[in-house]
């Protein structure tokens, strides 16, 4: 009875699971194999100042979505600040504020931002409101001059702006130039006056400070380009070359001639930004899908969760593969490991330390806390003290080796920090105790193979193939449940044991 | 591999995941597992069902009660310190007899009084429970075990093991402490497992780690061929137990005292499977056996008259 229930209930679950994988692979077209599409990009400005003991305000402008660019996910790290967002057209403002401030500070806004590729739809932009310049007297004869002499040489708005750029860029005209700009020659600025020009000529147009993403170095800095409307849409315009242009991997920040950052009761404000190029499979394709079916089956996935949730997903959804190998290699091969999870804990750990050195780690802080424990035996101590004793020598051991890897430059000291500690105070623990009660021959070989039933889960957790499989079609858990169902009721024979009773059947 | 499985099979040896899986998960009911897993109140169901057990002489459940009893096994020269909750013979701690310092131990040790607190305080934090629970410490009566076993026996108590199916003794063996097994009667600890005859209680070739033995390794003495006294009664006693907790498959360990008789000292819901290669048979068989005639028994003397019957070599 009980078993014919169990197999009727792991059909259920083989026929679900598998069912709903097949529909999402065959219908959807969900991919059955990760494929890298590398059009997300992380970027982080970082703002800091000093403070000077007063109130604070600090104001930093938020990007917003745009034809091309998706902003997936965004976040501040500001402790102890208030937050508020304003919106002056055209730019959101974030507000961090604070009564009172010494010292440096440290703010940072952290986004993500997705690029949706080229959108070829023509919708019709809103007619900007006409403004003027207060530009007078010299400044004023030279713009008219430098603006006759443009349109003289042009045929249209877009060779108007080719041929204002190109005087911009000769140096005959540099007199013209001169008297607008002073001695300053940044790009910003020039942005700004080509605008003004540009709406003395009654061309609406705009400057556009942005990132050039493909320039994901350690310290990228804003370039700065112009958008013209015309004919119903804005178009941007390079201020190097003047010529129209789709500007491929600009992701445009704000528009109009505002600072980025703007900072009232501190001092030395400094701004640093990061942009770094995420390596997100699958991504798009299931986002394209989700838009066609829309609110369908997809929508309920990991891709609808923010980032970072998805990235401890990734993770977490590979863990029950693990434990289905553990169950396995325990009740069907039979090898002795310490603790039930500790193997499919300290390999989720791996993953942070690479294999090689995660067992190295593993076994050096085993080895030294083992040591302390022997001496702590002799000390006769209770058993939650004693524990607790042990917890804090393995966090010793942690710490010194991080920061000894991280003097000698070894990346992988430094990641011992993310070991499970209480599962490595445990085993150390039950090792002693093995040791006493069974000898050093059971304990090392349960600790050897708890060794190694961690490192393959390991290496199966860590199959791209598997993590992408598991993200993308996470009813594949419902198979690993029945089957870790079946082999709950394996009452067949375990390899080890074979040899254990192998003597019963030599005459 | 795959010869070896058949023939395993077709001599019904059973292995963890069978034990576990087709007879302790459907017969033994969760709820009657603390009848067995501690030692205090198998003693005091024994009591009550008139079966002889070693005589307890003080239980502490606090560090303090532990100071009490410390005081208290002035009057004793002799004791057996063993945790309520403890598996597999960890946790006990067995005295023979007091120096002026304070107490000798069974493998010939000196241990002072203080070294017995601590000792009982480790037991009551849980250190030798399963699971790691809070436990209680029981001292007991030191079993001076029957000179039957005396040239087969290095330091320590021998005992005999009985599995017990639905009130049917189908294998028994004779444990004794070895040198290496540190005066303990657990396989997995060094001990000698000795076959037995269940018709009369003759004892068959052993096992040592794993190997069949004729001799004890210490002694040299010959481990075949002992007539074990009280057969019969061990039989009833082994039967009886499954009165007096209602769990189907269970191992009762059992002492012969020489002056007491045999004395019950623990009951066990999981028994191990070592049993088998001491025996050199398969449990499976004798399970089904009895599975296909547990309806027919009226007395607790028909199902000793069945293992005598059936389960003679």
């Amino acid at each position: 009875m009980s078993k014919r229930h169990l197999y009727i209930l792991t059909t259920i679950l083989l026929l679900a699971g598998a069912g709903l994988f097949a529909a999402k692979l065959l219908i959807f077209g969900l991919p059955l194999t990760p494929q890298k599409k590398l059009n997300l990009w992380e970027v982080e400005a970082h703002i800091n100042f000093i403070g000077r003991g007063g109130p604070v305000k600090v104001s930093q402008i938020l990007p917003q979505t745009q034809r091309r660019y998706s902003i997936v996910d965004q976040g501040f790290v500001s402790p102890g600040y208030g937050l508020s967002t304003t919106y002056e057209k055209p730019n959101k403002q974030v507000v961090f504020s604070k009564r009172s401030v010494t010292g440096e500070q440290n703010l940072y806004y952290r986004l993500t931002v997705l690029d949706k590729g080229l959108d070829k739809t023509k919708k019709r932009q809103d007619k900007p409101e006409a403004f003027s310049v207060d530009w007078k007297g010299a400044k004023l004869v030279a713009a008219q001059a430098i603006i006759d002499k443009a349109t003289e040489k042009s045929a249209d708005s877009s060779t108007l702006i080719a041929a204002l750029i190109e005087q911009f860029n000769a140096i005959e005209s540099a007199s013209h130039v001169t008297a607008l700009f002073g001695k300053s020659r940044s790009l910003e600025l020039k942005a700004e006056i080509v605008v003004g020009i540009l709406s003395l000529a009654q061309l609406p147009a705009r400057s556009v400070h942005g990132l050039d993403l493909r320039r994901s170095h350690y310290q990228p800095s804003f370039s700065h380009w112009i958008e013209v409307y015309d004919k119903g849409m804005w178009h941007p315009y390079s201020l190097t070359t003047g010529q129209p242009t789709e500007l491929t991997n600009h992701f445009p920040w704000w528009r109009g001639p505002v600072p980025f950052v703007e900072l009232s009761g501190g001092k030395k404000l400094n701004t640093k930004l990061s942009v770094s190029w995420g390596e997100e499979s699958a991504l798009l394709s299931v986002k394209k899908a989700s838009d066609e079916i829309e609110k369908a089956l997809l929508n309920i996935s990991f891709f609808s969760l923010p980032l970072d949730v998805q990235q401890v997903y990734r993770v977490m959804i590979v863990a029950p593969l693990g434990a289905l190998l553990l169950v396995f290699l325990r009740n069907v091969i039979g090898i002795g490991t310490f603790g039930t999870f500790m193997p499919v804990l300290m390999a989720m750990s791996f993953r942070e330390t690479e294999l090689l050195w995660g067992i190295l780690l593993f076994t050096i802080i085993i080895s030294i806390s083992l040591v302390v424990r022997i001496y702590f035996e002799s000390l006769k101590l209770m058993v939650v003290p004693r524990l607790s004793a042990l917890l804090i020598v393995v966090i010793l051991v942690m710490a010194g080796l991080s920061i000894l890897g991280h003097k000698l430059d070894m990346g992988g000291g430094l990641s011992v920090a993310l070991f499970p500690m209480v599962i490595l105070t445990m085993t150390v623990e039950r090792i002693s105790i093995l040791w006493d009660e069974r000898g050093p021959a059971q304990a090392i070989q349960h600790g050897i193979g708890s060794l190694a039933v961690a490192s393959l889960c390991y290496v199966v957790m860590t199959q791209n193939l598997v993590e992408h499989l598991f993200f993308v079609f996470p009813e594949l858990l419902l198979v690993i449940l029945a089957f870790t169902l079946l082999l709950g009721r394996y009452t067949g024979y375990r390899l080890m044991e074979l040899f254990r009773f192998r003597a019963l059947v030599k005459e | 591999m795959f010869s070896l499985i058949k023939r395993l099979k077709e001599k019904g040896v059973l292995g963890l995941n069978a034990r576990n899986g087709a007879y302790i998960l459907p017969h033994n009911p969760r709820r009657l597992y603390p009848l067995v897993d501690d030692k205090l109140r198998t003693k005091q169901l024994a009591v009550k069902a008139g079966v002889a057990v070693p005589e307890l002489y003080g239980v502490a459940e606090t560090p303090h009660q532990a100071s009490e009893i410390l005081q208290k096994l002035d009057n004793y020269s002799d004791f057996v310190l063993k945790p309520a909750h403890g598996s597999g013979g960890d946790g006990i701690l067995v005295v023979v007899g007091r120096t002026k310092k304070g107490y000798r131990s069974a493998n010939g040790t000196l241990v002072t009084k203080s070294e017995i607190a601590f000792h009982i305080n480790n037991t009551l934090s849980g250190i030798y429970s399963l699971g790691g629970q809070p436990d209680v410490a029981l001292v007991e009566y030191r079993v001076k075990f029957d000179p039957i076993f005396e040239d087969i026996t290095y330091n320590g108590v021998p005992d005999i093991r009985i599995i017990v199916f639905h009130g049917v003794p189908v294998m028994a063996m004779v444990r004794l402490p070895t040198r290496s097994s540190s005066g303990k009667a657990n396989l997995h600890q060094g001990a000698i497992g000795v076959g037995v005859d269940m018709g009369i209680g003759t004892t068959l070739k052993a096992v040592y780690k794993n190997d069949i033995i004729e001799e004890h390794p210490d002694t040299g003495n010959a481990v075949m061929g002992v007539v074990i006294p009280h057969w019969k009664k061990l039989l009833t006693i082994a039967a009886n137990s499954f009165e007096l907790t209602g769990l189907p498959y269970q191992g009762i360990d059992i002492v012969l005292d020489k002056d007491l008789g045999p004395l019950v000292l623990e009951l066990n819901a999981r028994p191990g499977l070592g049993i088998q290669i001491a025996n050199r048979t398969g449990l499976g068989k004798r399970l089904q056996k009895v599975e296909q005639h547990k309806g027919e028994f009226k007395s607790l003397a028909e199902r000793v008259a069945f293992t005598q019957e059936h389960f003679s070599v």
